[in-house]
Parts: structure tokens; C-alpha cells; sequence
């Protein structure tokens, strides 16, 4: 796993608020609070691994993925990539390493300039960044198009001409277009019929192999992060409470926020589902504006102790591969 | 689970396959869900029309009205044009001044405009002469065609509302783009230096300005120009703001793009439909403003033919000179209408959400 010094993404207490309107102080206004959408998560991918990040809707894990990909600017912490710091980089130097890393974003609908043929969508990128023109530049996107499934006829359409799933293949045409090594895919089948969602994953699994990319899979559907991650990360309110390979968190969850979010997917026989014992988490999540002290899932949590809302865990090491935020799993 | 996903895909495959000539048959009828929309809308659809005949006019001013021929034949050579030919050629050639009264000869001729008057020749024979069958929306005070004075006014009404609202665009889109991206400090100045503008009573502050510049229809065109940027610019910027959300420019962001690209390439055609309504209703402003101005004379210089004009030469004959106020009155309200109509019709259409 270690072939290069640096991990490919190593992710360091990043921390991304977002200051809430108060009142109009002449020219600025001056915060009164802050969202705290992600608030001290820390990760690391190595080349090549496929890391799944889940969590309810709100957790943060669009507002993590965006400022991977640096659509965000992380309030505090870094984020190193091939042991580069790209946390605080900016203008020319930002753009520059942009290409390294992509994003496929969630809804095909919204993500594809409505004004702009499939060609130019993809050609852009290869047109600004690999200088690309002629002959060349139209060879490469037929062979991209040709990568993602597209038929090269398509090239002078819209993206109104197009399905959902087509539309998802164009964007990842997009994305791959400037050779990334770390791609980033937020939701990226969740605004997909059922009957599409199995063959872009299939689709972005392939290409992650042939292109030896490092990605980055964030959902809420449990179900596809166990089948395409390797490892997971398990948010809850901008924090990471577990992380572990894929088979082991979902076989054996140890946080109690993961084991309530895992009892939530229903089991396919009815017999079954009717008969097992539900456990549903007291309330809705807290506002991420004024988090709960101590630990953030404290008021949900179904095995919490007085001492939960005065000590803030860290995550620490379970076994050899996993690590947890709760102080009680040994006991539990 | 993987087994279920690799067979799930085969079938699945197929079923896009079959979904594609659906989706490409659905488009054809969405391809311009606006124009739809736009066709459904019968005032509008006549706005188009006078918009259009007012458009024709003003182009085609030199062929309908005027003394000028527009073929003639003296002595032995034929002059193609000589009414869209510029004077200072026809005074070299010796032709003018006395082409346009000319009558041919003996194997001569002249074609002219069906109005053969000129909009700028006086005849004080002809003063005040109600419309009749020589004068058809009778003469002025001195004795100027007023239908060919209407004519050629079309063209000075449509260039100035045109011309300025292009230039009030044009500021509009770039400060309003510019506000809009980049939001921030940026945006906090724009915004105050737009409110200020606004606080400005937009008609005396050209009054004012033109009071002091030589009265000429570029200086008007320029001055409209430069009062309109702020309204555009407010759109534009409440435009971009929104489109900058959007996934595609978050996208193109990601991508590394340039803002200039992103600004220029991706935001801006997203962001031009509501600019597309507000100028026309632009256009209707800059040409009441430009009558306005014609009429308190700070407007053009006054041989040249304006709506607004004759409408201030028709002041001291109000009591009996009916035809003077009606007939530029009749125009102006027209045109200005027409506009209107327009940019409903294109507001409703190209608004989402009052699409049926």
C-alpha cells in the first residue's frame, strides 16, 4: 500500500464553517454563528483505494467532498495531496493543480452547462489544461466518450437529449477527461433510477481499475458504499465516528450511530423485517449551528451515559484496521 | 452482491437502449419550450408585428419617404440609389442641389418614394396644411411633410432606443457579472455605487448633462446609454449569483477553468433571459426618454426629423393644428407599446414557472 512516501489524500483535522448572516455592520456583516458543516475530520487514501463516506443527509459529506476538491475553502485544517498542502492554495497555483482532482457531482440534471454540446463539455477541460487542439483534441474525446459507454454520434447533442444515465457518463467523461488521480463522486447515483444506478457504479468501478485512480465514494445508500468502497468512513454531524474496511463496519458496526444507521435498511423478506426489533434514534439529528456538547450523537444515542455530554471522544483505535469515537464499544 | 450487479447490468443495458429514441422524440418537442409559450401569447405576437413594421420603417426610410429618387435617368445616365448615397458624392457629381426637385425630361425619368417629400426641405407655401390627398397627414409650420417627418423620425426613435439600451447592456452585464462572481468587497461597492445611481432622478440628470453637450443623437444615444447600466446590472448580478451555485459552475470551477471562461462561457448565456426581457422594455424607455427630450428641446438638432420634435414645433398650433399632436403622439404610444407587449410576452415565456 505504501509504494509512495506521501498517501495520495491525507486529510487533516479539516474543519469547514460557514458563517451565518447576523447583522449589517456598515459594509460586512458580522457573523452571529457558524454552521459547522465538517469540524475536525481527518482521512487518508492511499493511491489506488476506493473510500466510501456515509452518513445521513446534512452529516457534511457534500461539504467534505467540496472542499477536497477545494469548491470550499477549509476554515482550518489541511489537506495534503501527493503531499502537497492545497488547503490554503489559491488563484493561479489552485487552478493549476485542479486537474488532479475531479468531481462527479450528484444531480447529471444540474451538472452539465445546459448550453454546451457533449463535445465542448468534455473538450474544455483538455483544451485549457493539455492544450489540446485539431485532430487530437477530438481523437481524445471519442475515446473518453467510447470509455464511459457513449455512442461517438452523440457528440453535437444537448445535454436535454439525454437520459439521466447518459448524462452521468458524460460527466465522468468530463472528469476523466484531465486524467485525475484522485476523483471524488458525491452521490453520484442517488438522482438515478434504480434500474441506472447499478451500471454507473459498475462503470466508475472499471475506470477507477483501469486508471489506477484513487476515489473518493460518498452516499447515503449503505448498500452501494459496501459494494464499491474498500474502506468506510462513518459521519455524523461533521464528525467522523467509525472507519474501518467496508466488510467489517457493516458485518460488525461498532458506534452506536452506525449500528442505528445500519437497523434503518430494511431486510427484503417482509417475514423477517416484521419480526426483528427496530431501533430508532430518539429525535431528529441536532442543527449543526449549535451542536450537542460532549459527544455530538449523545442525545440520540440508545446506550448513552451521563458522562457522554462532558467528554468529547476522539476516535480511537478499535483492532489493527478499525478506529471508533466512543469510549463504551469495548464494554458494550 | 457483486454477481447481482454484473447480471443486473446486461439487462439493464438493453433497457437504456430502448429508452434512447424516446428520449430524442421528447426533445424535439421541447426544443424551444419558450417559443411555444411565446406563440400562445396574441398581444405579444402583434407587439412583434408593430415592432417589426416600426423596424422596417426606420430601416427602409430612404425608399418610403423623401425627395430623393431612387432611380433616375438624366442626361443619358442612369444614378442607381442617389437616396441612399451620401450628399457630399451627389455634390461632386454635381447632381445636388438640384436632383431632388428635378423633374426629367425628354427621355429621362426619376423614380422616387411613394412619399416624395423631403423631411427636412421647408416649403412655406405649403404651411400648415391639413392631411388632404398632396399631404396625407398634412404639413407643418414650415410646410415640412409631417408623414415624411414621421417616417424618417422612426429612424431616430429606434436607433437611440436600441443603440442605448445596447450600451447600458453592455456596462450592465460586465459590472453586474463582475458583482456577481466574484461577490465579496467587490460586490459591497458595486451595490452602494448602484443604489447611489439609482437615487438619481435618471431624466433631469440627462436634461442636466445634455444641457451642457452639443445636442446631437450620438450624445443622446451615449447619455440614455449610461443612466440604464444600473438596472441591468442589478439583474445580472442576481442572476449570477443564482447560476453560480448551480453544479455546472461548480464544475467548470473544479476543473480549473479561468474566471474569465467561467464568467463568459458558462454563466453569462444561462444568465441572459431575463436581460433579453428588460431590455425591450429598455428599448420602449430609451425612446419615450428621447421624445421627451426632443420635446423640451435638448434632443436632436432640429432640422433632423424626431417624434418628439414635432411634437414640441406643434405647441404653439395645438389650438387648430390637430394633426401635429396626434400623429407623433400615435407613433410614439405605438412603438412604445409594441415594446411592452414584447417584453411581457418574453417574460412569460422564458419564466419556468409560468409555464404551463
Amino acid at each position: 500500500m505504501n509504494r509512495h512516501p506521501h498517501p495520495l489524500l491525507h486529510v487533516e483535522n479539516l474543519r469547514v464553517w460557514f458563517p451565518v448572516k447576523g447583522r449589517l455592520a456598515l459594509v460586512r456583516r458580522v457573523p452571529a454563528a457558524y454552521v459547522q458543516a465538517v469540524d475536525g475530520v481527518s482521512l487518508t487514501a492511499h493511491s489506488g483505494d476506493i473510500i466510501g463516506v456515509v452518513g445521513e443527509s446534512g452529516c457534511g459529506k457534500s461539504t467534505l467532498a467540496r472542499a477536497i476538491v477545494r469548491l470550499e475553502t477549509p476554515t482550518a485544517g489541511s489537506i495534503s495531496v501527493s503531499g502537497r498542502d492545497i488547503a490554503a492554495m489559491s488563484g493561479k497555483e489552485l487552478r493549476r493543480i485542479r486537474p488532479l482532482i475531479q468531481m462527479i457531482f450528484q444531480d447529471p440534471y444540474a451538472s452539465l452547462n445546459p448550453r454546451m454540446t457533449v463535445f465542448d463539455a468534455v473538450a474544455e477541460p483538455i483544451r485549457v489544461h493539455r492544450r489540446m487542439t485539431g485532430r487530437a483534441l477530438s481523437s481524445e474525446v471519442f475515446a473518453l466518450m467510447d470509455k464511459v459507454g457513449l455512442a461517438s454520434r452523440f457528440v453535437r447533442k444537448y445535454p436535454h437529449e439525454f437520459s439521466g444515465g447518459q448524462r452521468q457518463r458524460i460527466a465522468i467523461a468530463r472528469a476523466l477527461a484531465l486524467q485525475p488521480q484522485l476523483l471524488v463522486a458525491d452521490e453520484p447515483v442517488s438522482a438515478l433510477d434504480v434500474s441506472v444506478q447499478a451500471q454507473i457504479i459498475n462503470l466508475l468501478a472499471a475506470l477507477q481499475q483501469e486508471f489506477d485512480m484513487t476515489m473518493i465514494f460518498i452516499s447515503h445508500d449503505l448498500g452501494v458504499v459496501r459494494h464499491i468502497a474498500r474502506r468506510v468512513f462513518v459521519m455524523y454531524l461533521g464528525r467522523i465516528v467509525e472507519t474501518g474496511p467496508a466488510a467489517e463496519v457493516f458485518d460488525a458496526p461498532a458506534h452506536p450511530y452506525t449500528q442505528t444507521l445500519l437497523q434503518a435498511i430494511p431486510i427484503p423478506d417482509p417475514e423477517q423485517e416484521r419480526s426483528r426489533v427496530h431501533v430508532v434514534p430518539k429525535g431528529e439529528p441536532p442543527s449543526p449551528i449549535n451542536p450537542p456538547s460532549g459527544c455530538r450523537f449523545h442525545p440520540r444515542c440508545p446506550k448513552a451515559q451521563p458522562s457522554c455530554s462532558l467528554n468529547d471522544p476522539a476516535l480511537e483505535r478499535l483492532d489493527e484496521v478499525r478506529e471508533v469515537a466512543c469510549p463504551f464499544v469495548r464494554r458494550v | 452482491m457483486k454477481q447481482r450487479f454484473a447480471t443486473e447490468q446486461s439487462t439493464i443495458r438493453e433497457a437504456e437502449a430502448q429508452q434512447t429514441p424516446q428520449v430524442a422524440a421528447r426533445s424535439a418537442s421541447l426544443k424551444h419550450p419558450a417559443w411555444t409559450q411565446f406563440k400562445k401569447n396574441k398581444p405579444a405576437l402583434v407587439g412583434v408585428f408593430l415592432v417589426l413594421c416600426v423596424g422596417f420603417i426606420a430601416l427602409f426610410a430612404p425608399f418610403l419617404a423623401g425627395d430623393v429618387p431612387i432611380v433616375m435617368r438624366k442626361d443619358g445616365q442612369v444614378y442607381w440609389f442617389p437616396n441612399i448615397i451620401t450628399y457630399a458624392s451627389l455634390t461632386a457629381e454635381n447632381l445636388y442641389p438640384n436632383f431632388d426637385r428635378w423633374e426629367p425630361g425628354e427621355g429621362e425619368f426619376a423614380l422616387r418614394p411613394p412619399v416624395s417629400y423631403s423631411p427636412t426641405r421647408q416649403n412655406l407655401r405649403e404651411r400648415l396644411r391639413p392631411p388632404g390627398r398632396d399631404h396625407w397627414l398634412g404639413t407643418d409650420d414650415r410646410g415640412r411633410d409631417v408623414f415624411s417627418r414621421l417616417v424618417w423620425g422612426a429612424r431616430i426613435s429606434m436607433s437611440v432606443g436600441f443603440i442605448a439600451v445596447g450600451i447600458s447592456v453592455a456596462i450592465g452585464v460586465v459590472i453586474g457579472a463582475l458583482a456577481g462572481y466574484y461577490g465579496g468587497k467587490v460586490d459591497t461597492v458595486i451595490l452602494r455605487v448602484i443604489e447611489i445611481w439609482i437615487c438619481i432622478p435618471a431624466f433631469f440628470l440627462i436634461i442636466t448633462v445634455m444641457a451642457f453637450l452639443e445636442p446631437s443623437i450620438v450624445n443622446i444615444m451615449v447619455v440614455i446609454g449610461l443612466t440604464g447600466w444600473p438596472g441591468v446590472a442589478r439583474l445580472v448580478r442576481g442572476e449570477f449569483l443564482k447560476q453560480k451555485q448551480q453544479e455546472y459552475a461548480l464544475a467548470a470551477r473544479a476543473s480549473g477553468l479561468g474566471d474569465r471562461r467561467i464568467i463568459f462561457r458558462h454563466l453569462l448565456p444561462n444568465a441572459l433571459s431575463p436581460v433579453f426581457v428588460s431590455a425591450t422594455f429598455g428599448v420602449a424607455g430609451a425612446i419615450l426618454t428621447e421624445s421627451g427630450l426632443s420635446f423640451l428641446g435638448f434632443g436632436v438638432p432640429p432640422p433632423t426629423a424626431s417624434w418628439g420634435e414635432i411634437l414640441k414645433q406643434s405647441q404653439s398650433y395645438v389650438d387648430f393644428a390637430w394633426w401635429l399632436v396626434v400623429f407623433p403622439g400615435v407613433a410614439v404610444f405605438i412603438t412604445v407599446v409594441s415594446f411592452n407587449l414584447v417584453g411581457d410576452g418574453l417574460r412569460d415565456a422564458l419564466d419556468p414557472r409560468l409555464r404551463q
